[in-house]
């Protein structure tokens, strides 16, 4: 196990189909050799970044078939940083399945986690799902919010990155178990990466 | 959606492999396979990685299994033997989790390996891919090749828990773990914790993940499943999810202590566990004690008496779930999360809501509503114990679902139709006929289907092998009982000095008659052996199968024409009438069935049947009223595919009826399916 000195457990949820494990693949493409999903029942990707010169390790659970639950239970997610959940813009019973998601996730996850709603296939044409819906519905639920495409690479590395950020910020203000309790240097306050100027993650909490 | 074993097993062993050891820097890889055609790749690329997890010393043979999960989270075990006298490992690939059966073949392979000519040992893995899975409780046996002995692979009984000696992987938990840590792990994966074995032998390590397993009979561990965890996987010990996984100790080590977070470890060779819980003390404490006190009585345990203790505490803890049910006529059958946990002592409530909350339960009602709902009710140990437990509910419920069961035959027999007809096209077309199925008061989330799935298979290894060997003279020895409790004293001496075994047999004899039929722990198979005699001084097999055969009468899909055959109604003497009549459906075929119980008979049934008879005698007669026998419930194979009654009857002796069950298997299985849905 490499170096590193915060390492953040992601996990994402969603209907089937939604693009869950395109994402996974697009943002650590070529750094992680897919995993074992098919013979252990779940894979994860792993990519360290770098935010702020601090080595995060992200680790991006993808349960193959957690389809199978009829209803994802606390156990689940007891022990992830943030939760990704996502939504086909184009398909509106992917959205409509939220709030069932959204109620399991308050039901069971602690509210320290880290909550990102995201609208996957933005390449699409027919999209049913207008950007400030989602929007409305992750502000109202106290959620991050982005658009992405997994397909054209368009949001994806902002979004992993915007998370990493944010875990890392909530480590250092003590929100979090800390890795490494000896090296505290609290310096910047920038919790974004990147260009921040047309940023689509829109901070709602 | 509960079982994690596959349905429709097509073929003893998927695949074999001859696997080479790692060298300097390259990777362990696969010299050779039967048969040549397997190409699953996932598989393939991963068996050497399981079959050489960690850097492996051996002094003698050692077997240990590996579990794969495919994407729709069934499992196919693979069963390794490790030779120091070779540089391969041997691996069966198999969906079947039959432990003893398995390490056997592997011991023939061997020999015929190490003796043989490779043309035999192809002829042999031939034939043995290519025999029928045998009906549950029936054997196959099948020669080997220059040799005088015949690879006998017994199908475990349905209904069997797995009982102690001879089930290898209970037995070494049970000598490896005291009674109390087994009892923390129990109540651990109750919780669905984050649990991690460590051993320094494979064999143990596997062993005892995979009868930790088996003890939460009739649960099903839904999570991350790997009996033996390769070095490669490392990463996979930080998953945020619960898992059970057994790492070889030299890996642990690797991991930083601060990244696996909250974790439960249990070190099977100190016998010690770790744990940031108290979940056996948040248990509700009635049910520990009575389970302290049921793992206390040692003389008692031999058997399935461990098994029993553990399932006795489910069925305390979730037994009441059948007062929380909804029965009206017509309708489907609910439950209600609230009435379950008002139903309970004030003393367990706190426990049971969070109970609700795991997925470990979510799938055992869920599973159980699919019994009840398609007519299938009460019909494995854990109902048989459920009743015993708790005569009055149980036998309120009884009535009421007789008369739920009666009014939807007679009203809307297209109801268990259509869930039958579903079942035949497994899989996609499941959810319409579930639609009705719904949990109360929860809505279903995104995706509606209550996918409908063969009642399931405990979760874990059979014992098989009865091995014929020395077990002409026990001893008789009325202190027999006594001397169980030395028997843990007695093994924890021998392991330390583990030379000894061996001087009695040489490694290197290549083909020693004891090395191919015996697992290669002398230590613990001297053991077992002794135990036998000194345990079972005089009870002779019991063989269920000799009973006269009644079948579980709630099974509906056991007769041709439904519309005369009422089980609840009829009385026992017209039951054997009905299943000569029930006995044309298949089993083994896809679709509703009774759960399946692979266990092996144990050899000594007797002290248990007692017991039980006294527990329940009074429920069993009530029970009877209802034309509902339990006693007999073990025997009744359900109605073996080949429909005469004469396979069950002769299913003891290891006949070699290969053919007959192939057909049995196959063609009457497929005709019945059609009659039934034809009489519409």
């Amino acid at each position: 196990m490499e170096d590193y000195k915060f390492l953040f457990k992601v996990v994402l949820v969603g209907n089937a189909g939604v693009g869950k494990t395109c994402l996974v693949r697009r943002f650590t493409q070529g750094l992680f050799p897919p995993g074992q999903g098919a013979t252990i029942g779940v894979d994860f990707m792993i990519k360290t970044v770098e935010v702020e010169n601090e080595k995060v390790k992200l680790q991006i659970w993808d349960t193959a078939g957690q389809e199978r639950f009829r209803s994802i239970t606390q156990s689940y997610y007891r022990s992830a940083h943030a939760l990704i959940l996502v939504y086909d813009i184009s398909c509106q019973p992917t959205f409509d399945c939220l709030p069932d998601w959204l109620r399991e996730i308050e039901e069971y996850a602690s509210n320290k986690v880290l909550r990102i709603l995201v609208g996957n296939k933005i390449d699409r044409e027919d999209r049913e799902i207008p950007t400030h819906v989602g929007e409305d519905f992750a502000q109202r639920h106290g959620m991050y919010f982005l658009e992405t495409s997994a397909k054209e690479a368009e949001n994806v590395e902002r979004l992993f990155m915007e998370i990493a950020a944010e875990l890392m910020e909530q480590a250092r203000s003590k929100e979090l178990p800390r890795y490494e309790t000896n090296t505290t240097s609290i310096n910047g306050k920038t919790t974004s990466i990147g260009d921040t100027s047309n940023c689509g993650c829109s901070r709602l909490s | 959606m509960g079982s994690r074993l596959r349905d429709n097993v097509q073929h003893l062993f998927e695949c074999f492999c001859e696997v080479a050891a790692p060298l300097a820097e390259k990777p362990p890889w696969i010299l050779q396979k039967y048969p040549t055609t397997f190409s699953d790749e996932e598989i393939l690329k991963s068996v050497p990685k399981f079959a050489y997890p960690c850097e492996i010393e051996n002094l003698m043979v050692q077997h240990f299994s590996f579990v794969l999960t495919s994407i729709d989270s069934k499992w196919t075990f693979g069963f390794c033997r490790h030779d120091p006298k070779t540089d391969t490992a041997l691996v069966i690939l198999s969906a079947l989790p039959w432990h003893e059966i398995f390490y056997k073949l592997l011991n023939n392979i061997a020999t015929l390996m190490s003796n043989g000519t490779g043309e035999d040992l192809w002829k042999f893995l031939e034939t043995v891919y290519k025999s029928p899975v045998p009906i549950p409780g029936s054997s196959i046996s099948i020669p080997v090749p220059n040799s005088k002995v015949n690879f006998v692979c017994q199908s475990p009984k349905q209904f069997q828990l797995p009982s102690i000696p001879e089930n290898r992987n209970l037995t070494e938990y049970y000598s490896a773990v005291d009674a109390h840590n087994m009892m923390i792990i129990f109540a651990s994966m109750l919780y669905e914790r984050r649990i991690i074995f460590i051993s320094k032998r494979l064999s143990r390590l596997s062993a005892c993940v995979q009868a930790c397993n088996a003890l939460i009979y009739p649960m099903i561990w839904q999570h991350i499943y790997i009996p033996v965890l390769p070095l490669s996987l490392i990463d996979y010990l930080l998953a945020p999810m619960p898992f059970l996984i057994g790492v070889p100790t030299p890996t642990l080590q690797r991991v930083r202590k601060s990244d696996l977070g909250e974790v439960v470890i249990l070190d099977a060779d100190v016998n010690t566990i770790e744990s940031p819980f108290q979940d056996l003390e948040s248990l509700p404490q009635d049910v520990v004690t009575n389970l302290k006190k049921a793992l206390r009585n040692r003389s008692a345990l031999l058997g399935d008496g461990v098994s029993r203790a553990f399932l006795r505490a489910l069925v305390q803890l979730t037994a009441g779930y059948r007062d929380a049910l909804t029965l009206e006529q017509g309708q489907s059958i609910t439950f209600n999360q609230n009435a379950f946990v008002e139903s309970r002592p004030s003393s367990m409530q706190p426990f049971l809501r969070k109970m609700l909350e795991l997925q470990i339960f979510q799938q055992f009602i869920e599973e159980r509503l699919n019994m009840l709902n398609s007519g299938l009710g009460f019909s494995d140990e854990f109902e048989m114990e459920a009743c015993s437990y708790s005569a009055k509910s149980g036998s309120k419920f009884m009535q009421q679902y007789r008369e739920w069961t009666y009014a939807m035959r007679k009203e809307s027999s297209a109801f268990f139709r259509s869930v039958k007809d579903k079942v035949k096209d497994k899989g996609k077309d499941m959810k319409t006929a579930y639609k009705g199925l719904k949990w109360k008061g929860r809505s279903n989330r995104n995706d509606t289907s209550m996918r409908f799935h063969q009642p399931r298979s405990a979760p874990s290894s059979p014992t098989s092998d009865r091995r014929p060997i020395d077990f002409t003279s026990p001893p008789k020895s009325p202190n027999g009982f006594t001397a169980t409790t030395s028997y843990r004293k007695d093994l924890r001496l021998r392991n330390s000095n583990f030379t000894d075994p061996r001087k009695q047999y040489s490694p290197l004899s290549p083909s020693s008659p004891e090395e191919s039929d015996s697992p290669p722990e002398r230590v613990n198979i001297d053991l077992m052996q002794e135990l036998r005699h000194v345990i079972f001084p005089n009870s002779p097999p019991v063989d269920r199968t000799e009973s006269p055969e009644v079948p579980d009468l709630i099974r509906l899909d056991s007769t041709t024409s439904s519309d005369d055959f009422d089980p609840l109604l009829s009385k026992s003497s017209e039951c054997s009438k009905q299943m000569t009549q029930s006995l044309n459906i298949p089993e083994m075929s896809e679709g509703l069935s009774n759960p399946l119980y692979p266990y092996f008979q144990p050899l000594h049934k007797s002290n248990d049947k007692q017991q039980r008879s006294s527990d329940s005698a009074g429920d069993l007669d009530l029970l009877q009223a209802y034309g509902l026998d339990f006693n007999k419930f073990n025997i009744s194979n359900g109605g073996s595919p080949s429909k005469n009654s004469t396979v069950c009857n002769t299913s003891e002796s290891s006949i070699n009826i290969g053919s007959t069950f192939s057909l049995g298997l196959n063609t009457p299985a497929i005709k019945s399916q059609n009659n039934w849905t034809k009489f519409e």
